[in-house]
Parts: C-alpha cells; sequence; structure tokens
C-alpha cells in the first residue's frame, strides 16, 4: 500500500472536525457541503465574504517520507469582483480556529478575526511557477496531519450573481 | 536493465524503481510477490556502509526508456522520490519520478535531479527545486 493523502476541510469547535473534501464551497456557513444554501450575498457599496475554511493534507498508508507540501491556482481564481485569499500563515492543527460570521450574510474577515493569521494574500499570486508553501515536513509516521491553510472568498459588489466556478487548486508534494 | 514483469504487475505506476549495491544485491520497489519496499530499505543499508552502484527507473509500460543513475557512494548520496500534483476537484492526478544525486562539497550542496514524466517519459534536468 503505497501513501494514501487525502485533502480535508475542518469544521466545527474546539479542535474541529475534518472531512474528506473534493470539491470544497465557500459559503455564508461553517459548512463544509452547502450546497446551495448559504450563497454570499452581493451587496451594494459593501464586501461580503464567506467563511474562512480550513484545509490540510492528511496523510495515510505507507511512505518513508512526505514533505515539501505546495498549494497554487491558475491564476484566475473566479471572476471580477471575486478575490480569494489565503492566509499568510500556514497553521497546525492545534491552532485551528473555527470560522466565524453571521450566516447567510458574511463571514468574519480572516486577519481580524482568526488568531493565527497576521496578513493574507491574492491566492492568483501563487501559481505553478510560484507556489505557495504549505509545510515542508517532512513526515514519517503514518497517519498524519499537515499543517493547513486558510481560505477566504471576498465578493465585492462589481460580482454578478449566481454559482459560480468550478475552480481548481492544486496540492504538490514530494513522496519517498 | 529489464522490467521484471511480476513486479510490473504489482506496480501502480509506470515506473519503478530499483536500487543496484556494489556487491550486486537488487532492492526494486516491490517483490516479486507484489509486497510494496520502502525506500527506507536502500536508506538504512547506505546507512551501514553499504556502496551503492546506481538507482534506475524501470518502465512497466512498453515504450517508455529506462533511467540510471549511478552514484559513487564515496561521495555521493542519491536522490529518489514521487513528486504529486493532485487536484481534488477534478480528481487528477499527475505524478513525476525524480531521480539524480547530491553532494557536500567544500560545505556546500550541490545536486542534480532529473524529473521524469511518468506518463511521456520526458525529462527535465535541474540543479534546482522544480
Amino acid at each position: 500500500m503505497a501513501a494514501s493523502v487525502d485533502v480535508r476541510e475542518i469544521n466545527g469547535s474546539g479542535a474541529g472536525t475534518p472531512t474528506v473534501v473534493t470539491a470544497a464551497k465557500f459559503c455564508t456557513a461553517d459548512n463544509n457541503n452547502p450546497g446551495t444554501t448559504y450563497p454570499i450575498p452581493i451587496v451594494s457599496g459593501q464586501t461580503k465574504r464567506s467563511y474562512w475554511k480550513s484545509h490540510e493534507l492528511y496523510l495515510s498508508g505507507t511512505y518513508t517520507q512526505i514533505s515539501n507540501i505546495y498549494i497554487y491556482c491558475d491564476g484566475t481564481m473566479f471572476e471580477a469582483g471575486m478575490t480569494t485569499y489565503i492566509g499568510d500563515e500556514t497553521l497546525v492543527a492545534a491552532s485551528y480556529q473555527q470560522a466565524t460570521g453571521t450566516p447567510g450574510d458574511t463571514g468574519d474577515e480572516m486577519v481580524a478575526g482568526h488568531a493565527g493569521i497576521t496578513a493574507k494574500t491574492n491566492l492568483n499570486t501563487y501559481v505553478v511557477g510560484s507556489p505557495k508553501l504549505v509545510d515542508a515536513g517532512p513526515y514519517s509516521t503514518p497517519p498524519e496531519r499537515t499543517k493547513h491553510v486558510v481560505l477566504q472568498l471576498d465578493v465585492a459588489d462589481t460580482a454578478s450573481p449566481g454559482e459560480k466556478g468550478p475552480e481548481t487548486i492544486t496540492w504538490r508534494y514530494d513522496e519517498v | 536493465m529489464e522490467c521484471n514483469p511480476k513486479i510490473a504487475k504489482a506496480c501502480p505506476y509506470n515506473y519503478y524503481w530499483l536500487a543496484r549495491f556494489t556487491d550486486g544485491e537488487e532492492v526494486a520497489q516491490y517483490t516479486e510477490h507484489g509486497r510494496e519496499v520502502l525506500y527506507q530499505e536502500v536508506l538504512n543499508r547506505l546507512d551501514t556502509g553499504k556502496g551503492l552502484s546506481f538507482i534506475a527507473l524501470i518502465p512497466t509500460r512498453k515504450g517508455l526508456p529506462t533511467y540510471s543513475q549511478e552514484i559513487d557512494s564515496s561521495w555521493q548520496r542519491p536522490i529518489v522520490f514521487r513528486r504529486h500534483f493532485v487536484k481534488p476537484s477534478t480528481n487528477e492526478h499527475h505524478l513525476m519520478f525524480a531521480l539524480g544525486w547530491q553532494a557536500t562539497i567544500n560545505g556546500k550542496n550541490y545536486k542534480s535531479i532529473l524529473y521524469i514524466d511518468t506518463e511521456t517519459g520526458q525529462v527535465l534536468i535541474t540543479h534546482r527545486d522544480w
């Protein structure tokens, strides 16, 4: 059995509950599978936000070492008026913090609301040639959790309504 | 070096690694019985001072070339890993094998790495992380 690597979203209070996700959805609730509920409203003169999302890799199976974990996108996430941010800090599981906000209206901004995040960067900055380092590792004793990233979608009043995406985020890692 | 069909049957990738030591012992990524062998087995032997002759990446699919990295264990350390590119939203999983060597010379680390696309067999040779 080779290494098995899953992307997990952590939700809920306390240490949180990780769930394997394939198609994460930004919404205005702490929910990994909202469907079409909890959309992010477009309001004139305001920027509304999704609740922030905490995503990690879960490493299991057998491997000698997993290291050099990076994340990036294609540089064109969503459309005008919509900005996907990633927290500059990547955090160990103990620093997980539940996303907060007003359900159905807006999430709290990650830098202001998350104790582990002091700054954020447009995810479009990180592309295949200049990905963001999530966790250098190395990990060698499965099962293990990598550091997690904090993601948030801002929606300005210039955005157009409707269900958007899908957009693709790529995770990269080295396995020995 | 030809592909061992029993190993190829067990290997889920288009390539598997095979290490040959100076005493003639060979350690492959899979046994003929299908058990996966961790690369740690190679590292453990190197830790005992055993010399490595080469590490090869052997294709399990016809039409792909074999790659072999000779190693002089007196000054070179082998580099072997798999680089994964995972797109959860589309369930895409692309894989590259890396094969090369590194050495500490006058206190500075030098390395040469061959990145091999496991689908096409095409390569990129670089001295840096890619």
